[in-house]
Order: structure tokens, then C-alpha cells, then sequence
């Protein structure tokens, strides 16, 4: 991934489906690895309000979508894989569960359903109808576990109010400009936050 | 890796933001021990990720296949009311087949470039097969 991206038109190309396919023939062992982390822990945040969602559920939905083009990828701007942890960002909170329980893809359309399953009207998943939105039950049980979170680290000054920035949206050199600090003292920060993440998922 | 972040759809983004940037920084060991945190075996990833990338190909192209399925089925039932609607008689055909012709010359006359007078050479079947065309062309 270049350090300069491109200005311009050229900058705007989208991926077609044969360079998503290319894009994940070329991920090094190491990206494979990133992502199935990332997914794992995409699928443990959000196991309160989607329970039973795995890692391997989320990366599956999110290739699907990336083949199908549902979100593009411009990639000379984005590497593969920041755009694969883009989707499955997004896809945490609105993968479907069919009324016997199984977990569906959300781009499944209709007709899929009926194809795929022999499903028909009534039968069809539940929340099928609600595609592509977080419930509202979803988001505050979200809003109470960033703001459980944050209480955690009321005892360490740095990391609260890095994790606030964030949470206003700062990007990293924003933070460290708000709070004055050091780039050192700053990624120490960070890391200290990254590390209790899994403490408190595992435990929430 | 900020500026192309998309915008924020869900409350724990800036936590998911802060695990992205751990990841995309980390190399070699370090990547072992966040793995090992998460219970995320690296032995297992890339046949994990590979198998999930390959499913959801198959997935596509199913899909793909079933919606080209889904519009040959409608045009061959377009086609199939076309026939049946088609008078049964030769005379009734030509008739037919010669007042479209009119109708598109009057419409567009460089469209029709059949001549019209030599209809009554050609079989039923071609003349049935004609109007079909015409009328697909018509209604695509």
C-alpha cells in the first residue's frame, strides 16, 4: 500500500469482483491471521445482542458482500484488508437469525431464502425486514458497554481521555494534539486500552 | 490510517478503531500474543479465512447463476404467450405480420428492411418466428 495515495480520478477506482478475488489470493499469512482475529473479536463485542455469532460467520458474510460489490472498495486508497475490517465492522450488528435459529447472511435476498431453504413468506428470518440496522436494543446495550469500558480506566488519566478522544471521533495525531502528550506516551495509552479490551468482552 | 476510515455507525467503533490499529501495527510475536488473548489459534487462520472467502465465492456464484436462471425462465414464459396468442391460420399470419411491418415503417421506416411483399414465400414457422422476433423487439 502506497504511503502517498493517488489524488484524483484514479484514486476513485473500484475494485472490480476479479481484483477482490485476486486481493485475497495475494493476503500474506500474516493479514489471514489479522483478520481472523479482528473478526473474532468483532463476533465477541457484540455476542449481548448477537449472540452466537462467530468469527468465521462474520468473515464469510463480509467476503459475500465484498464479492457482490455491496460495499466498494477503492483500492488505491484502502489496503484489502483495512476494507475487510471495514465490513465486517459493519456487519457485526445486522447478520440475521432465521426463526429456527440459524444465523443468515444479511445480503440473502428474498428469493435466496426460498431457494436456499425452501422457506416462504411467514417463514422468512424475522428481522429480514429490518436489513442493514442495528436494533435499538443493539445500540444501547452498546452505549453501556463503551461507557462501562471507559470506567475502567478511571484510574489512568492517559488512556481515559484518549479513549474520549476517540470517542469523539479524533484521529490519533488529533488526540495527542488535544491532549499535549508524547507519541510514546500516547501509544502506550493506546496499548493499555487495546490490551483490557479482551478482559472486559470476555467478562461482558 | 485514519482518513479513510468510513463514518461511525455503531457506539463501539472508536473501540473496534483502537483494535484495527493494534493489528495493522503488529508483526511476529506480538501478533501470537494478541491472537492468544482472543483464543484465535494463527495456526488455523489462514485455512479459516481461505475456507470462509471460497464459500462465499460459491455463495456469489450460485446467487449469480440463480438470477440468470430467474430471467431466461421469465423470457421463456414471454416467449411461450407470445405463441400462444399467434393465430393459427397462414392467411391470418401474413396479415398480421404485414400490418406490424406497416405499423414500424410508419414508426421508423430504417427499421424495416424485409420486404414485405415476398411474405407469402416464407413457411408458418417463419412467419411465427418473425412475429416473435418483432414482438421482442418491442418489448425487450
Amino acid at each position: 500500500m502506497s504511503q502517498h495515495p493517488p489524488d484524483g480520478p484514479e484514486a476513485e477506482h473500484v475494485a472490480t469482483k476479479d481484483e477482490t478475488i485476486s486481493a485475497w489470493k495475494a493476503m500474506t499469512r500474516e493479514d489471514k491471521i489479522k483478520l481472523d482475529i479482528y473478526a473474532a473479536q468483532q463476533a465477541r463485542m457484540r455476542q449481548r445482542y448477537a449472540p452466537g455469532i462467530s468469527g468465521s460467520e462474520l468473515v464469510n458474510e463480509a467476503a459475500l458482500r465484498a464479492f457482490e460489490r455491496n460495499r466498494e472498495w477503492r483500492l488505491r486508497k484502502v489496503s484489502f484488508l483495512q476494507f475487510m475490517f471495514g465490513i465486517v465492522r459493519s456487519i457485526g450488528g445486522d447478520l440475521k437469525r432465521t426463526n429456527e435459529g440459524k444465523l443468515a447472511a444479511a445480503s440473502m435476498t428474498e428469493g435466496d431464502f426460498e431457494q436456499a431453504d425452501g422457506m416462504h413468506g411467514s417463514q422468512l428470518p424475522l428481522d429480514h425486514r429490518h436489513m442493514g440496522l442495528d436494533t435499538p436494543e443493539a445500540i444501547a446495550i452498546a452505549k453501556e458497554q463503551l461507557a462501562a469500558f471507559q470506567s475502567d480506566f478511571e484510574d489512568d488519566e492517559d488512556a481515559w481521555y484518549v479513549l474520549e478522544c476517540r470517542i469523539e471521533g479524533l484521529s490519533g495525531p488529533e488526540t495527542q494534539n488535544r491532549l499535549g502528550i508524547a507519541s510514546k506516551d500516547f501509544d502506550a495509552a493506546r496499548k493499555r486500552i487495546a490490551g483490557r479490551i479482551h478482559k472486559f468482552f470476555l467478562s461482558n | 490510517m485514519d482518513e479513510n476510515r468510513v463514518k461511525r455507525a455503531h457506539p463501539v467503533d472508536p473501540i473496534s478503531e483502537l483494535l484495527e490499529d493494534e493489528l495493522l501495527q503488529a508483526t511476529g510475536a506480538e501478533l501470537e500474543e494478541i491472537a492468544r488473548r482472543w483464543g484465535v489459534d494463527p495456526a488455523k487462520s489462514v485455512e479459516a479465512i481461505d475456507c470462509a472467502f471460497k464459500e462465499a465465492l460459491q455463495q456469489h456464484n450460485k446467487a449469480k447463476l440463480r438470477e440468470a436462471m430467474r430471467t431466461r425462465d421469465a423470457e421463456i414464459a414471454k416467449l411461450a404467450a407470445i405463441q400462444q396468442e399467434l393465430p393459427k391460420d397462414r392467411d391470418a399470419l401474413i396479415e398480421l405480420l404485414t400490418s406490424r411491418l406497416a405499423a414500424m415503417r410508419q414508426d421508423d421506416s430504417s427499421r424495416v428492411t424485409i420486404q414485405h411483399r415476398n411474405l407469402g414465400e416464407l413457411t408458418e414457422d417463419d412467419l411465427r418466428g418473425l412475429l416473435r422476433d418483432l414482438c421482442a423487439v418491442d418489448h425487450p
